[in-house]
């Protein structure tokens, strides 16, 4: 439990990364999976994890104002409820990881529009306080909104690891099931090469608004 | 304003310019960082609380860019800024400049940051971990990728904005020939042979019978091909998933 609250912050702390703050990108799987690892005591493993997440999510980028898939805390999830689940083999803890995180990815993309959609009303808030001279509450207003950022990813984070583990724990392992995870798992990175194949495939009008 | 004092304010916006997208909203964007990251120039300009007032309500508009591409912004509007309080420049003209230079230079971050240069890191790191047959140990692989990947993120941030500052629009004029369309399909077809030698080296490496070998490149090109035609990389990985459990549930593994 306390050990499970502490990775939350963690994890909070470092999907600022994504989009709040800095951008120095220790929130792709490549960094924070092993970053996890670590904290749980499977550093290799988490690392490993990191690469194979980060070759699926190699074309995963925010283009323009579009919001993209998360895979920051999707990728956390996946390595923590690999290592702290309870199944026969890692490998294929790892993969019903990876599926549950995906799904979950579409609730942390839908809580990080929300919470775009509430700072318009900040940005309305500080239009009415300085309209009235307050003009101190910028940086109020820009750390009430990492405070923000960091307490949706760890909430979210907590919540879902806790459901995530009652799922995965509660699937029976059965022969067929682990050999096909297993399977999965060591051709992973022919799926994941493939995804990155399609990243640096150069199109002549992939990049229009560039000059020679 | 000259020497140290210059300095250190353009220091206080380069860090302040870390939370640029904190408040990011629908409607204006990036408005409150770019005011957060431009507010010790303007506190430093207008020591009078209206033109103080009437300064940060100018700089509450739309604004949108690249979050590495904004420095250069930073860098040209504070010297904009302070020609307008001199009355060589306008606020309108800066208004414009703003607007118009948002949009290329988000096109220029996307494209050399987002969409080469990170793989790229991502690819060179993953190739090391997986071609070398005693894998490394501890925090290098990630170490290795974080300072490849943010060297010419601290470089375009930090020069941007004293760039911008001391050489104005002539500035984007040099960022546009540095970042060309050249450089980035060299590196994407850098990343394409690397890719190459990684693919054939794994192969080779972890599959000893020829039908795995066969099956292993079948998937790399499937999912290449899959992923080409626009089919995300999790509806991929799903039905990857799906195939491998119902063969498995028919026997034949």
């Amino acid at each position: 439990m306390e050990q499970l609250i502490i990775l939350s912050l963690i994890a909070g702390g470092i999907n600022l990364d994504t989009r709040a703050a800095f951008q120095f990108m220790i929130s792709r799987p490549i960094i924070s999976g092993p970053v996890i690892g670590y904290f749980l005591g499977e550093l290799e493993f988490g690392l490993m994890a990191g690469i194979f997440l980060e070759l699926l999510w190699i074309n995963v980028i925010p283009m323009g104002a579009a919001i993209p898939p998360e895979t920051s805390l999707s990728g956390m999830l996946a390595v923590s409820l690999a290592i702290m689940c309870d199944r026969p083999s890692l490998e294929g803890a790892f993969i019903l990881a990876i599926l549950y995180a995906v799904l979950c990815s579409s609730v942390f993309r839908w809580s990080d529009i929300t919470l775009r959609r509430l700072n318009t009303y900040w940005a309305h808030f500080l239009d009415r306080k300085m309209e009235r001279g307050g003009l101190s509450w910028v940086d109020a207003v820009i750390y009430f909104g990492v405070i923000t950022v960091f307490l949706q990813g760890a909430v979210l984070f907590y919540l879902l690891v806790r459901t995530g583990l009652f799922l995965i724990n509660n699937i029976p392992p059965s022969p067929w099931l682990e050999e096909a995870l297993k399977h999965v798992y060591s051709y992973f990175p022919a799926m994941g090469l493939g995804i990155v194949f399609s990243a640096f495939w150069v199109k002549p009008e992939k990049y229009p608004f560039l000059g020679k | 304003m000259k020497g140290i004092v210059q300095k250190f304010v353009l220091m206080r916006i380069f860090l302040r310019s870390f939370l640029l997208q904190a408040v990011w909203n629908f409607e204006r964007m990036q408005n409150i960082g770019f005011l957060y990251s431009i507010k010790p120039i303007l506190n430093r300009l207008y020591t009078d609380k209206e033109e103080r007032r009437q300064a940060y309500a100018r700089h509450m508009e739309f604004f949108n860019t690249h979050p590495y591409m904004a420095s250069s912004i930073f860098g040209i509007t504070v010297k904009e800024e302070e020609l307008a309080k001199e009355g060589v420049s306008s606020f309108n003209f800066i208004y414009c400049l703003k607007s118009q230079l948002g949009g290329p230079l988000a096109a220029i971050g996307d494209s050399f940051f987002w969409a080469t240069w990170k793989p790229l890191c991502a690819l060179i790191c993953s190739a090391i971990y997986l071609l070398c047959g005693e894998k490394p140990q501890g925090l290098w692989i990630p170490l290795i990728f974080l300072v490849t990947y943010n060297f010419p993120h601290l470089y375009i941030r930090w020069h941007g904005l004293f760039g911008g500052y001391l050489w104005k629009d002539r500035f984007i004029e040099m960022i546009k020939h540095v970042y060309s369309r050249g450089l980035i399909e060299n590196l994407a077809r850098l990343g394409c042979v690397l890719l190459g030698i990684l693919t054939i080296s794994l192969m080779f490496q972890s599959w000893e019978k020829p039908g795995n070998r066969l099956l292993f490149i079948g998937i790399f090109v499937l999912s290449a091909w899959l992923n080409h035609r626009g089919i995300s990389s999790s509806k991929i990985f799903y039905g990857f998933c799906s195939l491998a459990v119902l063969i498995s549930l028919l026997g034949w593994l």
